[in-house]
């Protein structure tokens, strides 16, 4: 974001000023980091920014409600399910650290499984950093995945632009490392885009890794199994 | 059911502790008001489904900070929902004017919940925000509401970018003023 010279003197602006602005989402990217930095340590500048937070809120007041799809709150339920004890005993979280995460639509167990993670994922770490990504593309470009890693928030953001699994199939999306078995991310929901989060282990392997989409039974393939189909797809983690 | 404020505090802190059903009960009643600050800045279903899930998930996994924030729990969670969306919005483009985004918008009412934002202070600010001038207030409000970044707002006023800043920064003084009066 390019700033003109005649501004650089409002760059001293008042913390009171730098905290409505905050607020507001005014700052540009490297101020706005700048300022959450700060956040974590000044008392005084996070009293500011509270101050501001409360004193605009009221302005939402006039933004209608609005109920969102019903699909969303059966999403977080699965995502929040806590793993079937049957299935998994209490341990098996550390037993299986392989697996990532469960995805949505018909891997329920898989789905289970989210809850050990997002209580292993650390919290939102204050700066934002660069993003690792990779577009997982066929030859004939009749299959794009994306897979978007934002260490800040722990969180693989999977969206599938083009593909479909062949009649009575599921495309199940991999993690490729260097030191680990084929990770089974999920299986790839019908449409649109999902958001997983992600333990430090596979956290810090994936900017080094390679992510791949192959074609699974109903319920997609596990970690001790690895990819049973075929290998649609395997694209290089590069940073964003 | 009207929830109160407390109401939706002590679902927070019951998510804080792992409590499932209270994130869901929390999910109903915050999710429409929520889901409206994600399509007021977004302008997009989808788009703004998928930010909602987001900043669901982010409310599960971080409940634990809410007490140490100094929120009210309403304020957290209206704070996490529009920043997440605007963190999309900036990611997308630069974005066009779209003074249209509410009137396109299907206005549904209000939800469920009961609105946790005193009406007295939804009152005062409009009425502070009243006493600017009007394209001045218009500008805080692109800010808040739609969440517009400096550039958008001197395009939409058709203002150097700095007159914009200076606009808005002496508008924000004048509201804080008004507001402690």
């Amino acid at each position: 974001m390019s700033r003109d010279d005649s501004d650089s003197p409002e760059n001293d602006r008042p913390d009171e000023v730098l905290a409505a602005e905050y607020v507001l989402h005014l700052l540009d990217p490297a101020e706005r980091s700048a300022a959450e930095t700060r956040l974590g340590t000044d008392g005084a500048f996070r009293a500011l920014v509270a101050e501001w937070s409360e004193r605009l809120v009221p302005m939402a007041e006039e933004i209608p409600s609005e109920t969102p799809p019903a699909g969303l709150r059966q999403r977080l339920a699965a995502e929040t399910a806590p793993r079937a004890p049957k299935r998994e005993p209490r341990f098996a979280a550390g037993r299986r650290r392989s697996f990532l995460v469960g995805l949505l639509g018909g891997a329920g167990v898989a789905a289970a499984v989210a809850l050990a993670f997002m209580v292993a994922t650390p919290l939102l770490g204050p700066e934002p950093g660069p993003r690792f990504a990779a577009d997982v593309t066929s030859e004939s470009e009749d299959l794009l995945v994306t897979a978007s890693y934002d260490p800040d928030a722990a969180e693989l953001t999977v969206t599938r632009a083009a593909g479909q699994a062949p009649e009575g199939r599921v495309l199940q999306l991999w993690l490729l490392t260097e030191d680990q078995p084929p990770h089974a991310v999920g299986v790839l929901p019908d449409d649109g885009s999902l958001s997983v989060p992600v333990i430090p282990f596979w956290g810090q392997r994936i900017p080094q890794g390679r992510f791949a989409v192959s074609v699974e039974p109903p319920g997609g393939s596990t970690d001790e199994v690895g990819p049973t189909g075929e290998i649609l797809a395997v694209a290089e983690v590069t940073p964003r | 059911m009207a929830r109160s404020i407390s109401d939706v505090e002590d679902m927070i802190l019951s998510v804080a502790g792992g409590d499932r059903t209270a994130f869901l009960s929390l999910y109903d009643a915050t999710s429409a008001k929520l889901f409206g600050v994600c399509l007021r800045v977004l302008n997009d279903r989808a788009e703004a489904e998928d930010v909602l899930q987001e900043v669901f998930l982010k409310v599960w996994r971080n409940a634990d900070r809410y007490t140490a924030n100094g929120l009210s729990p309403m304020t957290w969670l209206i704070t996490v929902a529009r920043n997440a969306a605007i963190d999309r919005l900036r990611a997308r483009k630069p974005s066009t004017d779209d003074d249209s985004a509410l009137e396109r918008m299907a206005a549904s009412g209000p939800g469920p919940e009961a609105s946790a934002i005193a009406a007295g202070e939804a009152r005062r600010i409009a009425e502070c925000l009243g006493e600017l001038d009007p394209r001045r207030a218009d500008a805080v409000r692109g800010a808040y509401l739609d969440g517009q970044s400096y550039n958008d707002l001197a395009r939409r006023f058709d203002v150097p970018l700095n007159t914009m800043r200076t606009w808005l920064r002496r508008s924000l003084q004048s509201l804080r003023e008004c507001l402690s009066r």
